[in-house]
């Protein structure tokens, strides 16, 4: 009896040993399967496409493959959907010889374009006689470096202004436009900063900065729109130059000197992490954000907002792209799914799903997509034409993060303007060498 | 003969049992550590083949400015918090050794802080810890004009400080536990020698539960340098380098910038440092740390 009871328990034990062996398997199984009983009559290849985002994605996704099929139907494209630690997962598959045909990519395009994971698609644009600037607007930039375009821009918003009307009206200002620099902001924001009797400000004209610093858009905008670069196109470092210095000096100035934006601390005090609590509690005028804050803002009561485009010509675009796995085996079929996606008729998709900002311009000047909420959506299509490529590469996260700590001490007022530039200037230039 | 196959025959149900364990421990754990070592003496970036590059990870370890940084602020961080956390756990322990009515309420209340997720303590003390929040308008009550604890680049670094204090539970029930196991018939005849409370205390109590001490200022030290997750939550990166710990630096030389070779000689070298710090701690041991059937010379 005794020994029964020591065998059964001590193969109950070495059972344990195996019960955390079991693999996720993030792809769809059941569309390989009905995609099977399908292709037996046609000789079709199978794809693969890598994205993330939510299941709303997800089905957007699908839809605009379906569409993609039946235009070609020798292929069949499978999805597989990543929702966590995209990049992880990926480099994983290819890695172990699973890599995607086709993948989502988005401002980290160049850390895989660097080693050569995904494919120039400049053959494949000529062949297919697309117009980059054309269909895209300047979006596309950020996927190229060293003249090669290594993904088409799927979606594209770009960083627009939300402002709110009440607050313009009873300032008596006429709403933004894309003709706005900075004087306009100023003036407007200096007449829409309220504060109580105290000193305290209730009311402030502008927003742009976070308790935990400022995001790469809003400084980096500023400077772009002063003709400045961190770093320009040859790759060399061009922090120490006059229009960068008065950029930050600018925005920097907003929170400090004009007063008219919160600072870090101000932020902390508000128990908001950033502008756009803030900006729906009814507390700032005007803040920069993307496509997203549209639809979280729909379901603030009692704010009567709008957005226009960014003031300065310039702004920086949120989005992703679609590139092609140098291990893939199709690369001509895949890119002829891509083409698709980006062109006019799989664009309506993500505009009848208010999925996102489609990337491709014609459909952004739509009419569909310019009725889908009852603000002004031409604001899209107006920014396309100034957004700004910034310095993506390898050195993408890196480079973010010495910024961060370079300006950081800006934001909190701790160093004046010129310290903060030399010491940026140093640091990017230390980063730049090491690539 | 038949005594030697009884002794195999037990020891094959001994590794038949650890066997998981083994397995576990050899695959997950050992497996990982000899790969680490290996891969600090190449550049792997995680996705490309990795390259031999000899000790030049660490060359660039002795020069990186961020590197001592986070090294530096780790130790004022640590420096500050193990002491804390030990005199107060010490403390509150003590106090909770009393039978009074209502003893156990209390030591389950000071407990369950210790229980709260890391991530949810996190967020509360961002709140806490803001220029106008609680805490300042606690310290304002006694005179002390706060910092921003969270702004301030001098005061990011002890901002968890607060949070490591809060979850003070856990070590002080360790120590309630062994104060509970002090015979009573030491303290009696203390008393009767005519000892005051105070000299019971250092000469009886401390000694006694010298070894609980012991494990707690190894363990202490140990996880203080090896903060991560509270910083990273409470900070998310933080406002500029003030913030920086050792290994979040490392994580974001390994996961943000994809140097894992660096990261991983980061990781021996807080290992390194960690052991000569445990190390001291223990040889410093034979002169305050008594275990029970010892004799003392």
């Amino acid at each position: 009896m005794k020994r029964i009871l020591a065998l059964i328990l001590s193969s109950v034990l070495a059972c344990t040993a195996f019960v955390g062996c079991t693999q996720d398997a993030p792809t769809e199984e059941s569309s390989t399967s009905k995609k099977e009983a399908e292709s037996k009559v046609v000789e079709k290849t199978d794809l693969t496409m890598a994205i993330w985002g939510s299941d709303k994605d997800v089905e957007a996704y699908q839809e605009r493959l379906d569409m993609a099929e039946e235009k070609y139907p020798e292929s069949s494209v499978e999805l597989i959907y990543i929702p966590q630690e995209y990049d992880q997962k990926v480099q994983t598959m290819i890695a172990g010889g699973t890599a995607p045909d086709i993948m989502q990519v988005a401002e980290k395009v160049h850390g895989f374009s660097s080693i050569g994971q995904i494919v120039s698609l400049n053959d494949y644009i000529a062949e297919n006689g697309i117009d980059l600037d054309n269909r895209f607007g300047t979006s596309y930039k950020t996927y190229t470096i060293n003249d090669n375009t290594y993904a088409l821009p799927d979606r594209s918003g770009a960083m627009i202004m939300y402002y709110n009307k009440d607050m313009f009206d009873e300032a008596g200002i006429e709403y933004p436009t894309e003709k706005w620099g900075w004087e306009e902001l100023l003036t407007a924001a200096q007449a829409m900063t309220k504060t109580d009797a105290d000193g305290n400000i209730e009311q402030y004209g502008f927003a742009a900065c976070g308790d935990t610093g400022s995001w790469w858009p809003w400084w980096m905008s500023f400077i772009y729109q002063n003709d400045g670069r961190i770093i320009d196109e040859e790759g060399n470092v061009t922090v120490k130059t006059e229009e960068v210095r008065e950029a930050l000096q600018f925005y920097r100035d907003l929170m400090y000197e004009y007063k008219v934006a919160p600072t870090p601390g101000d932020l902390a005090n508000l128990g908001a992490g950033g502008p756009d609590p803030v900006f729906a509690q009814g507390k700032a005028a005007m803040i920069l954000t993307g496509f997203w804050n549209v639809g979280s803002l729909q379901s603030v009561e009692g704010l009567n907002w709008d957005i226009a485009p960014v003031f300065g010509n310039a702004t920086c675009a949120f989005g992703s792209g679609l590139a092609i796995t140098s291990d893939s085996e199709h690369i001509d079929k895949a890119f002829n799914i891509i083409n698709y996606m980006t062109d006019e008729e799989a664009q309506m998709v993500i505009v009848n799903r208010g999925q996102d900002v489609p990337a491709n311009v014609a459909v952004q000047n739509s009419e569909a997509f310019l009725n889908t909420y009852p603000i002004r959506m031409d604001t899209f299509a107006i920014s396309s034409d100034f957004i700004f490529a910034p310095p993506t590469g390898p050195w993408w996260n890196e480079l973010l993060d010495t910024c961060k700590y370079a300006l950081d001490p800006l934001w909190i007022n701790e160093v004046d303007v010129d310290e903060a530039v030399t010491k940026l200037d140093e640091e990017l230039k230390a980063l730049m060498e090491r690539y | 003969m038949r005594r030697l196959g009884k002794i195999t025959k037990e020891s094959t149900w001994f590794y038949l049992f650890i066997s998981p364990w083994l397995v576990g421990f050899l695959v997950f754990i050992f497996g990982p550590i000899i790969f680490s070592i290996a891969m600090s003496f190449t550049d792997y970036n995680m996705f490309t083949k990795p390259n031999f590059i000899g000790h030049d990870n660490y060359k660039r370890l002795i020069e990186d400015e961020l590197f001592w940084l986070s090294l530096r602020q780790t130790f004022s961080y640590a420096i500050v918090s193990v002491p804390l956390n030990l005199v107060l756990s010490l403390g509150m322990a003590y106090l909770l050794n009393h039978k009074l009515r209502g003893m156990r309420v209390f030591r389950t209340v000071f407990y369950l802080p210790s229980l709260v997720p890391i991530v949810a303590s996190a967020l509360i003390f961002k709140i806490l810890l803001a220029p106008d929040g609680y805490i300042n308008a606690m310290l304002g009550l006694i005179g002390i004009d706060g910092p921003d604890w969270l702004l301030d680049t001098q005061w990011v670094k002890y901002s968890i400080v607060w949070i490591s204090i809060w979850a003070v539970g856990a070590t002080m029930v360790l120590l309630l536990s062994s104060l509970q196991g002090v015979p009573q018939d030491l303290y009696e005849s203390a008393s009767i020698d005519g000892a005051n409370k105070f000299t019971q205390f250092r000469k009886i109590t401390i000694p006694m539960i010298s070894p609980v001490l012991f494990f707690n200022l190894v363990m202490g030290i140990i996880n203080a340098l090896k903060a991560f997750s509270e910083m990273y939550i409470l900070t998310k990166g933080g406002l500029s380098k003030a913030s920086l710990m050792i290994v979040p630096y490392l994580f974001n030389n390994a996961f943000k910038y994809y140097r894992m070779g660096y990261a991983s000689a980061i990781a021996w070298a807080l290992f390194i440092i960690i052991i000569v710090l445990t190390a001291i701690v223990f040889k410093s041991s034979s002169m305050w740390v008594y275990y029970e059937g010892e004799v003392k010379k």
